[in-house]
């Protein structure tokens, strides 16, 4: 069944094709290259979710997928949404790209991965360490690049789900792919999410898990000839979510707020994948992303049901977006060398209320690598990026561009695979990463009787130092059986760390500053067997932190370790997939926005499910999310305090829930 | 190609999943369900007090006229009593730095700006009791009325916002004599003139106002002592932080007119009446008091949480008119309709 790896021409013409065996053991991945290539062909490492994976997870948006996942810590807030740490990084530090191009739209530094429905995912790409060559700014931690799914070659089809659980999330998509003709297709896509909320205290009014619907839609074209392929996507998302005080008792009356979270997000992507000769490629991307969040808060009348829109310094709406024109080139021409060069163009634009300067950072930047193979085993890869930023960097002639004119520091990264045996592959990189102050850190004003928080127009760019090294064993015994290992560490120093800090206890004004350096350093072992349709994936990370929590502290430290099991065993008799999910997350630390320390204890969240394949036509899955029923955790800090939710803990899970879900392709 | 496409889109099997996807779209977003309106007592009355968002105004309310009057907060800088023991209170809330010092050491005309560091300065407690003034005996009794304690100089901090030539004054109190304060002052930074001014009391008021940047009497109390209750405004109390030390905190709160009622907290829990529930024979078992912030300012919490204040469900107040009239009373809000603070809703009963 698992055929030997395909070399790297091969696989371009088999794109659509690839054997789902292999495809586990030696994935493809496109990121930070022109032509999809094989994992052991890449001097990086990459991790590949792909979409059977997510489809047996019953995955419905990104956040649930990447909780099983033991390099990633997810951490959910009631109203931001989910958030991802790669390396221990978070935040800012990890880009998050769909096809490629970054999304907009952070909240508290964070892309709600929970804002990413599944439906139309091929596979994620998650790459860990430094991508700012290729990527820029946002990418010290990290880039989960999220690929969606291209229709196959001249086939129409349908597809609908539905997706019922005991948390109250009742989720449709549907979708069709359409080739009018030959070489052009139409993929439309549209579904609907809604959670009607989640409480552990029916009691109160507030909800420990806030109410959302939405609602999504996706439209992409497509046109294919011989050396080139175009594709045009339009994608759409929009979600309401409701955040409820407690309710507020008097004699004649009862009154609560509410807080109304709107938030849109709208791409248009054009893409041009254009094929000059076989040893030239070229890749265009031009994309508008458009990122809209309005609150809105309201005094309700809980008897009459009568709502007023409270002051105006209660609401709050934020409009940003980003117009990113991209290109990369790839020639092979050379056997031992493949040249890889780019230019990427950014303009970023954040207004809203709390914003109090209309000022888009413009970036500018030339980007190129050269991979090298002096023998069959060796693959060394520098890369070069060369930027201009309006915002950050070095003045150039400042009497002449007024500051305008600003070179970014050069970007340099350096890897190296060493292939030891034929199963046995070594990779190690040095990287150096960047991420340029977002305009809300520079010009947040945010002043009020209860508030005096301010942006900060001289923070200067966090800049790393990243080293990763790893070893891959990867050995395909026999045509039902094979395995995976592999052993990585990684080490990032960060400089210029921007935070948000108290900088004038009297007036409690909280300010982004460069708090100063901040180190993470881990490891993680993975293995992965493939007996005959059985997949069993067992890893175990560690992370460790260093960090500066406030002005006048020093160093803090504090780790995690993470387990993750997953097992996916067929029961050909019966059509039948049982799958099991499940990640083990010790005692995790992190820090509070006024500098405290907290801690929360372990937890392991287990899927169990069963999927049925029923007439090749539709897959029917049922199961349980969260078996082992975990839903709050206290956070204990280290004054012996507790950092709760207003209910009284730090929401992990729903508990355990059952689900079904069924799926029909036609 | 659209007519394709379209022929494509209404075949039977996507018709088949168009209506798969219809019928178990039921799902959709659900009113809150309404709370039952609170039993609302007969006789039950509600007053909101509209100290306004940066609590510029006061409001004075006398519980049996229901008469609500507002005027502007902090325009004076020193009350004269008006009536009993002559005595002198300070206007402390107008910012944390309005101090005043007691010099007992040093002579008037001695006092000089390169003390100012090493005054012990102070602000009144506001229960009320003379004897917890910063002026406390500052006049002695003698055969034509008062006399000021001639060893004390008071040096008063108008806060680091007012001008610094005119920052400190130094006062002595002279005398009192039917009604009228007689004292001597000058500004510490510029004592080139000694200044001596005469107040005039109203024994139909409690105090008699005196402004430093005016050198005028100033109309605080806006109605008669026989005419109001509680006044809500704006004052200083001393707070202890977590290491016990006191520290001073501007509040706003309720302080009470000590002339026309007296008061008693209660707490439903402890006491084991509620609000509801208290009658006026349960009441005068309980045993009142006239400390002027009985009522104060904590039967309101702050939630961190929700960054809001929060009302303090299970406290409510007796309040017993010099006339004999008996009302229960307790807060109900801190906020308006469009959610700004310092609205302060309070309802109340009279007992009968």
């Amino acid at each position: 069944m698992l055929k030997p790896l395909h070399s790297q021409n091969s696989l371009r013409s088999k794109e659509d094709t690839i054997d789902s065996s292999v495809e586990l053991i030696n994935p493809v991945s496109i990121t930070a290259s022109v032509n999809p290539r094989l994992a052991t062909d890449n001097p990086y490492s990459v991790q590949v979710i792909n979409s059977k994976t997510i489809k047996n997870m019953a995955a419905q948006n990104l956040n649930e997928v990447l909780n099983n996942q033991s390099s990633m810590i997810i951490s959910n807030d009631p109203s931001l949404g989910s958030s991802v740490k790669l390396q221990g990084l978070g935040g800012q530090n990890v880009k998050i790209l769909v096809n490629g191009i970054p999304m907009v739209g952070r909240l508290n530094g964070n892309i709600d991965v929970s804002q990413i429905p599944t439906e139309s995912i091929e596979r994620i790409e998650v790459v860990e360490g430094p991508m700012s060559v290729v990527y820029g700014t946002d990418a010290i931690g990290g880039v989960i690049n999220i690929i969606t799914k291209t229709p196959l070659n001249n086939r129409n089809s349908y597809f609908a789900k539905a997706y019922f659980d005991g948390a109250k999330n009742i989720n449709q998509d549907a979708g069709i792919k359409y080739f009018y003709t030959k070489n052009q297709w139409l993929d439309i896509n549209v579904g609907r999410q809604f959670f009607e909320g989640f409480d552990f205290n029916a009691e109160n009014r507030m909800v420990d898990w806030k109410p959302k619907i939405k609602w999504f839609g996706n439209a992409g074209w497509g046109y294919k000839t011989k050396k080139t392929t175009h594709k045009i996507n339009l994608n759409y998302f929009h979600e309401k979510l409701t955040d409820r005080s407690n309710a507020e008792f008097n004699l004649i009356g009862v009154t609560g707020y509410n807080n109304y979270f709107y938030t849109q997000r709208a791409d248009i992507g054009y893409i041009v994948d254009y094929k000059l000769n076989p040893n030239n490629s070229f890749r265009f991307q031009n994309a508008y992303n458009v990122y809209h969040r309005e609150k809105i808060n309201v005094r309700r009348n809980l008897v009459t049901g009568s709502e007023v829109v409270t002051r105006p310094s209660d609401q709050d709406t934020t409009l940003n977006t980003l117009l990113n024109l991209r290109a990369l080139w790839e020639n092979n021409k050379f056997k031992k060398f493949v040249f890889m060069a780019g230019y990427d163009i950014q303009r970023e634009d954040i207004t809203g209320q709390r914003i109090q300067k209309f000022q888009p950072i413009l970036d500018a930047a030339l980007f190129g690598s050269l991979e090298f193979k002096p023998t069959q085993k060796i693959n060394l890869k520098p890369s070069l990026r060369i930027a201009y930023n309006n915002a950050f960097g070095t003045a150039i002639a400042p009497a002449i561009f007024n500051n305008h004119l600003k070179f970014a520091p050069i970007i340099p990264s350096f890897q190296l695979k060493y292939q030891i045996s034929k199963f046995t592959q070594f990779r190690a990189s040095y990287a150096r990463g960047f991420r340029a102050p977002t305009a809300k850190e520079m010009y947040f004003l945010f002043v009020d009787i209860n508030h005096n928080v301010q942006g900060n127009e001289n923070l200067q760019a966090e800049n790393s130092h990243n080293f990763i090294a790893s070893l891959d064993y990867r050995h395909t015994i026999n045509k039902n059986i094979a395995a995976q290992f592999k052993l990585s560490s990684f080490y990032n120093s960060i400089n210029n760390q921007i935070q948000l800090s108290l900088v004038d206890p009297n007036t409690t004004m909280y300010q982004y500053i460069n708090i100063g350096e901040m180190t993470s350093s881990g490891a993680n072992i993975s293995s992965e067997f493939f007996i005959y349709d059985a997949t069993f994936t067992w890893n175990s990370s560690f992370i460790q932190n260093h960090a500066r929590v406030n002005v006048d502290g020093g160093l803090n430290e504090w780790r995690v370790f993470q387990h993750t099991l997953n097992i996916q065993y067929p029961i050909k008799n019966y059509n039948t997939n049982v799958l099991w999910f499940s990640r083990f997350s010790g005692k995790t630390q992190g820090f509070t926005s006024n500098g405290e320390i907290y801690s929360l204890p372990s937890f392991t969240l287990a899927d169990l499910s069963f999927s049925h394949n029923l007439f090749n036509k539709a897959q029917f899955q049922w199961g349980a999310k969260n078996i082992f029923n975990v839903n709050q955790l206290v956070a204990t800090t280290q004054t012996g305090g507790v950092h709760n939710n207003s209910n009284g803990g730090v929401n992990i899970g729903m508990g355990r829930i059952l689900f079904v879900q069924l799926t029909v392709n036609l | 190609m659209l007519v394709s496409f379209f022929n494509h889109l209404f075949s039977k099997a996507s018709l088949a999943l168009l209506v798969l996807f219809a019928v178990v779209f039921t799902s959709c977003e659900k009113d809150e369900p309404l709370y039952p309106q609170p039993k609302v007592a007969a006789g039950l009355q509600t007053q909101t007090f509209e100290m306004g968002e940066t609590y510029s105004n006061q409001l004075y309310f006398d519980f049996e006229t229901q008469t609500k009057t507002t005027n502007l907060f902090g325009q004076w800088d020193l009350g004269f009593a008006c009536n009993g023991t002559p005595h002198v209170i300070v206007c402390a809330g107008k910012s944390t730095s309005y101090a005043l010092a007691k010099v007992t050491d040093t002579h008037f005309d001695d006092l000089h700006s390169l003390q100012m560091s090493k005054l012990n300065w102070g602000f009144d407690n506001p229960n009320g009791h003379i004897d917890s003034l910063v002026t406390s005996n500052c006049f002695q009794p003698n055969a034509n009325g008062y006399e000021g304690n001639p060893n004390e100089t008071y040096v008063l901090d108008l806060g680091s916002d007012s001008i610094v030539a005119n920052r400190f004054i130094k006062i002595k109190f002279l005398s009192v004599r039917g009604g009228m304060y007689e004292f001597q002052w000058t500004y510490v930074f510029n004592p080139s003139k000694i200044n001596i001014t005469k107040i005039y009391t109203n024994p139909e008021y409690n105090y008699t106002y005196f402004n430093f940047g005016t050198l005028k009497t100033v109309e605080n109390e806006p109605i008669k002592n026989n005419k109001w209750d509680i006044v809500f405004t704006t004052y200083k109390e001393s707070i202890h932080d977590v290491n016990g030390q006191p520290y001073p905190y501007i509040i706003r709160g309720a302080l009470i007119n000590q002339h026309k009622i007296s008061v008693c907290e209660i707490n439903s829990n402890t006491s084991g009446i509620s609000f509801d529930n208290m009658t006026k024979e349960l009441a005068q078992s309980f045993s009142m008091g006239k400390t002027l912030n009985e009522i104060g300012y904590d039967w309101k919490v702050y939630d961190q949480n929700s960054a809001k204040y929060t009302i303090v469900q299970n406290k409510y107040f007796l309040l017993k008119t010099e006339s004999g009239n008996w009302f229960k009373m307790r807060f109900i809000d801190f906020y308006d309709d469009q959610g700004r603070k310092g609205y302060p809703k309070m309802a109340w009963e009279v007992l009968k």
